[in-house]
């Protein structure tokens, strides 16, 4: 039969790294994809070459049975494929509509933009997908999940055949996800054919017809969804058993040392009370934008709590800014690794030493090289961090390996409590576990460990106590062994049902 | 582990040769060096003397000392364009207070460089306070203290009738030229402070990312601030040099430094963006801009093919500033 899509023996190398060999797979009509496998794999790469924005070394790529070259993004456009990336492509100021017929605006007879009929298309568009989103509203007032599904519109604005994505989930609430996977179940209705890329193997068994799996550059296999469980698709990934994703054992916790007590953050975002005691992990769930941002950044005093006590040990803390936070050994590792962690065109040496310039340097002044590099290298072991030297630039490490670098940043600076967004957004499976490892073992060392999680399965997976959070409030504390997926969520949507549902 | 070496050598000179766009964007600045050099002393008998050279090394001083601190200022947020105009400041401060005035030279000079400070940090503190380009700030700045100048001499140039105040521009130790003393001064200053102080690698974290340094402790507005008041601080000196060399206080002085420092540093491969660079590659930018004058000048070449020279030079910079960043994100 013929594919919608065929790579052939696809290679791809950049400089001496040989980061795509002989990779093949096939697309059918109206069939969603999944692609999966741990970040470098190779899965960017060769997302990358459909989309014309890398050329392939050799290999071939076929669409309805014809060779087709791409070797620009508009090759690729003009063959109907579209991919929609993690980071969305919109212009934030401008509204829905104009976002979604950017570049082919429908004009009227003066050669001005005709709004009304721009307007007219979008609301079409949209009711066809099943989406509902005002076309007026400017992006940068609607949600990221909102966002993801203007973004699929602008892609399907135009004869669409193939839609390849990356990633879709990764800053959408479980809610959110299921409304995006109606409107992908739509398309594959539709006959188009769809390329699913994530981390999360739920979604994969949930969405995909096959899934295949890259490791190292290479095509593993391609295999039925109904046909394999989680662990066989974690073992091609990896290539070994991970054992279980989430190693935590629970041990018997002891005195409190951090703790929490009336915090007033912001009008939404008040009378806030929490604890973490020794050897425990602390968990705050709930959907995006119940609060988790504004209690964060309030932790490390930025802004600082409006009203309320911190304890550390007993002793009562006081954070009124970003530096206080620092001298005091709170770390926070934001939910945004590119804006707000990575120092994009430096070494890992230096994203890891950052907080700690002046601990590591000789009377506060001047710096080590020898110290920044043992200390480095301590990292790179301890966190098992696959990098080529320490001097590899940080944003060509994959996503995993960044996420335990950020951490690292903290952790040569002697921290009380850390802080963790989303610890493990666009991280791959085989990381996610070395992280929940790293988590286990700071907390058994004392420090207070306070994750704050959009995802279900990893707070129950790693916590020893869970706050559930809805609309800035703490809706329930609810420790482990009572926990389960139905009890977080009602505490989650808790005053969303309250007021009849939204 | 000699063979090893050996074989990673091999291994890139098999790449470049491959990639040769890769090896210009990398090593570019040398070639365009050595070239000019070559070119020059070909085509003129003067050029490669040493008296030159000395020559080449006193015309580029002013530019060099206001380079160093550009260098950092461009890496830690963004570029300074105020130094040019504190440049013409210095000098005519020394004017007023010392010439005109009958203060003694070392108030002069000691009030000269105390201002040039107090303006680097009122472009800090206002490029901070209200998180504004540094770019449009100091161009503002630029403007201000270029028409305090002209106020402060009443528009003319004053010469400088002594000996003192030109010392800094004429005066030898151990027959070195001391501007070429200072200059090259700043730069080992500079080099030091940027890769071996907390200070310096705070620099590059925050021109890197911003946010991300703030969030990991940073000061990044003291730092900036402080960035600054060095390129304030060190446009003064070279105002006090070019009084020396000059032999007068001149108000309309320096109009293109700013922009000949940011070529020079641009061309030194330090990026734009922020983040990433080094005062060592700004010294051959310098040079390379020092070379260009001084060879055109002994080809009989009008100075006006100087300037178009230099434009032409800082669009190449930024447009080789652009490809490295384009080549360095590529590769995943």
């Amino acid at each position: 039969m013929d594919y919608a899509l065929s790579a052939r023996k696809i290679n791809k190398s950049f400089g001496s790294a040989h980061v795509l060999r002989d990779v093949s797979f096939d697309l059918k009509k109206g069939e969603i994809h999944g692609l999966l496998g741990e970040n470098g794999a190779g899965k960017s790469t060769l997302i990358k070459i459909m989309s014309g924005d890398y050329y392939m070394d050799s290999g071939e790529i076929l669409m309805d049975g014809e060779v087709v070259n791409i070797s620009k993004p508009s090759d690729s456009l003009a063959k109907g494929i579209r991919v929609i990336y993690q980071e969305f492509n919109l212009v934030k100021t401008l509204s829905v509509a104009e976002n979604i017929f950017i570049g082919e605006m429908p004009l009227t007879k003066f050669g001005l933009v005709d709004k009304k009929e721009m307007n007219r298309w979008a609301e079409e568009l949209l009711a066809e997908l099943g989406i509902e989103v005002d076309v007026n509203e400017i992006v940068q007032n609607i949600s990221v999940a909102e966002q993801q599904l203007v973004e699929i519109a602008k892609a399907l604005s135009k004869q669409a055949q193939i839609l390849i994505m990356d990633e879709p989930t990764a800053a959408l609430s479980d809610q959110e996800t299921s409304k995006l996977f109606d409107v992908v179940r739509g398309l594959k209705a539709r006959g188009k054919s769809v390329i699913f890329i994530t981390h999360r193997l739920s979604e994969q068994f949930e969405m995909a017809d096959r899934i295949t799996v890259l490791r190292d550059g290479q095509t593993i296999g391609t295999v039925n969804s109904k046909d394999v469980n989680d662990d066989d698709l974690v073992r091609m990934m990896v290539g070994r058993d991970v054992g279980d994703l989430y190693p935590r054992h629970f041990g018997t916790p002891g005195e409190i040392i951090f703790e929490a007590k009336n915090l007033h953050i912001s009008e939404r975002v008040n009378d806030i009370s929490f604890n973490i005691r020794r050897g425990e992990i602390v968990s705050f769930f709930g959907l995006m934008g119940a609060g988790q941002e504004a209690i964060c950044k309030a932790l490390i005093g930025d802004p600082p709590i409006q009203s309320g006590t911190l304890f550390l040990n007993g002793e009562e803390l006081v954070i009124r800014n970003l530096r206080e936070a620092n001298k005091k050994g709170i770390g926070y590792v934001s939910s945004d690794r590119k804006q707000e962690g990575l120092l994009p065109l430096m070494s890992l040496t230096s994203n890891i030493t950052t907080a700690a310039f002046r601990k590591l340097a000789k009377f506060r002044i001047f710096t080590q090289k020898k110290v920044e590099t043992k200390v480095t290298q301590n990292w790179i072991d301890r966190m098992n961090i696959r990098c080529r030297s320490q001097q590899q630039h940080i944003s060509s490490l994959s996503g995993g390996n960044q996420q335990k670098a950020m951490i690292s940043r903290w952790l040569s600076n002697d921290i009380k409590l850390l802080i963790l967004n989303m610890p493990t957004r666009g991280v791959d499976v085989g990381a996610k576990a070395e992280i929940y490892t790293i988590l286990e073992e700071l907390a058994n060392n004392g420090v207070a460990v306070l994750v704050f999680s959009l995802e279900l399965l990893e707070v129950l997976g790693i916590s020893d106590r869970i706050y559930v959070l809805c609309e800035g409030d703490i809706t329930a504390e609810v420790p482990i062994k009572e926990a389960n997926q139905d009890i977080l969520m009602k505490h989650a949507v808790a005053k969303f049902l309250h007021f009849g549902g939204k | 582990m000699v063979s090893k070496i050996k074989k990673e050598t091999m291994t890139q000179v098999k790449y470049y040769l491959k990639n040769p766009v890769d090896f210009f964007i990398k090593y570019g600045l040398f070639v365009i060096f050595f070239v000019m050099v070559l070119f020059f002393s070909i085509r003129t008998n003067y050029f490669f003397q040493l008296k030159n050279f000395k020559n080449i090394l006193i015309a580029v001083s002013v530019i060099g000392v206001i380079s160093t601190a550009m260098t950092a200022a461009i890496i830690g947020r963004g570029p300074d364009l105020t130094v040019g105009s504190i440049v013409a400041m210095s000098g005519c401060i020394v004017a007023n207070l010392v010439l005109m005035n009958g203060y003694p030279w070392y108030v002069g000079m000691i009030v000269a460089l105390l201002v040039g400070i107090l303006i680097g940090f009122l472009n800090g503190l206002i490029i901070v306070k209200f998180d504004l380009s540094s770019l449009i700030v100091t161009l503002g700045m630029m403007n201000v203290v270029r028409g305090l100048s002209f106020i402060l001499v009443n528009g003319t140039a004053v010469f400088a009738n002594d000996y003192r105040l030109l010392y800094l521009g004429r005066a030898s130790w151990l027959g070195i030229p001391l501007p070429i003393i200072i200059v090259l001064f700043s730069f080992a200053l500079i080099d030091f402070i940027l890769r071996y102080t907390v200070f310096g690698r705070q620099v590059f974290s925050s021109g890197g990312n911003r946010v991300a340094a703030r969030l990991a402790g940073i000061n990044v507005n003291k730092n900036t601030i402080i960035l600054f008041v060095i390129s304030g601080f060190m446009a003064s000196v070279a105002g006090l040099i070019t009084v020396g060399i000059g032999g007068a206080a001149m108000p309309y002085v320096g109009e293109s430094y700013a922009l000949d420092a940011v070529t020079a540093v641009l061309l030194g491969g330090t990026t734009l963006a922020g983040g990433k660079g080094s005062v060592r590659m700004t010294l051959l930018g310098v040079l390379i801009i020092g070379i260009l004058n001084n060879g055109m000048t002994l080809m009989n070449v009008q100075t006006y093919w100087q300037i178009t020279a230099k434009g032409a030079f800082l669009i190449f910079a930024i447009i080789l500033d652009s490809l490295q960043y384009q080549r360095k994100l590529s590769i995943v």
